[in-house]
């Protein structure tokens, strides 16, 4: 009379912090992303690190749906296991591919302006919320096409925190543009459109722009002196 | 008599059986068997379900933290009935979930070890038409659904009624809403 619905492990990829699977789970196709224990930390403390980083994550992906920034569905948050069952996003690539296809088929990363400003809006918009991500890159972004145009949908919030300050926004960009910069060659136009866009998507946008001028003189970490 | 039986994907030996029943003339006498523990399964409000997806999230959670000693509640049962709301208040998630004595519709759900179910028994207790559980949806009171998961009308412009209360079934440990 049972009828087994749990397909076979579909093993994804593997991260510094996580393992990422898919599966179908009663007819539905989700991702697993399982936190593993790191050995060198002590137990009861790696143990308490990481339900807090399944907490945390699960919050900012809250968050956004919350504010109308399309993220992966959250079903089950499993602490015994450190693991989060998500929505898979069907029909999506990462920004990443998308850029690479492109450029494969003979276009120009100038003429991706309109993704530019896209993704412009959609981190201006989760600063404006008081998200901010801590992993930004053409990898952690989807896009999915839809009747008009396409969502673009943040996915891995694992090093995200909830905040306005602007240092923090200006080193969100700041890891984008480095990640942009060296994942995708000539996309300085590109990101400068992001900018752009960015600038005008929330009030405190200039002075997290400010911000990134500065971060890019000292780098990442702040400096601490005196 | 339809048993909507699924494997668990916390541990593929447990199973769980979910039937639906209309018309049911005993609620009470259910009830107290089941508060006696002389059946061994969780009495759901239909009105409070959106789908059998929920109820299974709610079932393999409910059985992860029973194999994981975490659990919040005193059975694996009642803690199904927990697993299913957004409030960390046990009486208040008894009190939204489950049947109340007059109740004209039950939704049985158990789990249990491989050929070990007593469901059909269990079903034989109920004085009802048993409904397939695919017809759930015919039962949910969507107003109730909406006070109880908290949802507003502002986050059903960009995301399904079903994916919220999910999602605040998952987080309802440490997000307040």
């Amino acid at each position: 009379m049972s009828e087994s619905h749990v397909q076979e492990e579909g093993f994804l990829f593997q991260g510094a912090e996580a393992r990422v699977y898919k599966k179908t789970l009663y007819g539905k196709q989700i991702i697993i992303k399982e936190r593993f224990s790191k050995k060198y930390r002590h137990p009861v403390l790696d143990s308490h690190l990481t339900d807090q980083r399944l907490k945390s994550e699960v919050r900012a992906i809250l968050k956004c749906s919350s504010c109308g920034i399309k993220t992966p569905v959250i079903y089950m948050v499993d602490f015994n296991s450190s693991k989060i069952y998500m929505e898979y996003i069907a029909e999506s690539i990462t920004i990443r591919d998308y850029i690479e296809n492109f450029l494969k088929d003979g276009g120009n990363i100038n003429e991706l302006a309109s993704l530019g400003r896209q993704m412009g809006k959609l981190i201006g918009s989760l600063h404006a919320n008081g998200i901010i991500h801590g992993d930004l890159t053409t990898s952690n972004i989807l896009i999915k096409s839809k009747e008009s145009g396409c969502d673009l949908i943040p996915i891995d919030f694992g090093l995200s925190s909830l905040g306005r300050l602007p240092e923090d926004q200006g080193v969100d960009l700041y890891v984008l543009e480095r990640a942009m910069l060296s994942t995708h060659l000539n996309s300085e136009k590109l990101f400068e459109e992001l900018l752009d866009e960015y600038r005008l998507s929330f009030q405190g946008g200039l002075e997290a722009l400010n911000k990134l001028s500065e971060v890019r003189m000292r780098g990442r970490k702040r400096t601490m002196v005196g | 008599m339809e048993i909507f039986a699924q494997n668990s994907f916390i541990n593929d030996s447990y199973i769980i059986s979910l039937v639906l029943f209309n018309n049911v003339s005993n609620s009470s006498e259910i009830r107290n068997m089941a508060i006696k523990r002389e059946i061994n399964a969780t009495l759901l409000k239909p009105q409070a379900i959106v789908d059998s997806f929920q109820v299974l999230l709610a079932a393999n959670k409910a059985l992860s933290n029973y194999l994981g000693k975490t659990m919040y509640t005193k059975s694996l049962h009642s803690e199904i009935i927990f697993s299913l709301s957004a409030s960390r208040s046990i009486t208040e998630s008894f009190k939204n979930f489950g049947v109340e004595n007059d109740a004209n519709s039950i939704l049985i759900v158990e789990i249990s070890e491989k050929d070990k179910s007593s469901i059909d028994e269990i079903c034989s207790r109920v004085r009802g038409d048993p409904v397939k559980v695919d017809s759930i949806g015919t039962f949910t009171n969507i107003p109730v659904i909406k006070q109880l998961y908290k949802i507003d009308e502002s986050e059903l412009a960009h995301s399904n009624l079903n994916d919220v209360v999910y999602s605040r079934m998952a987080a309802k440990e440490f997000v307040n809403y």
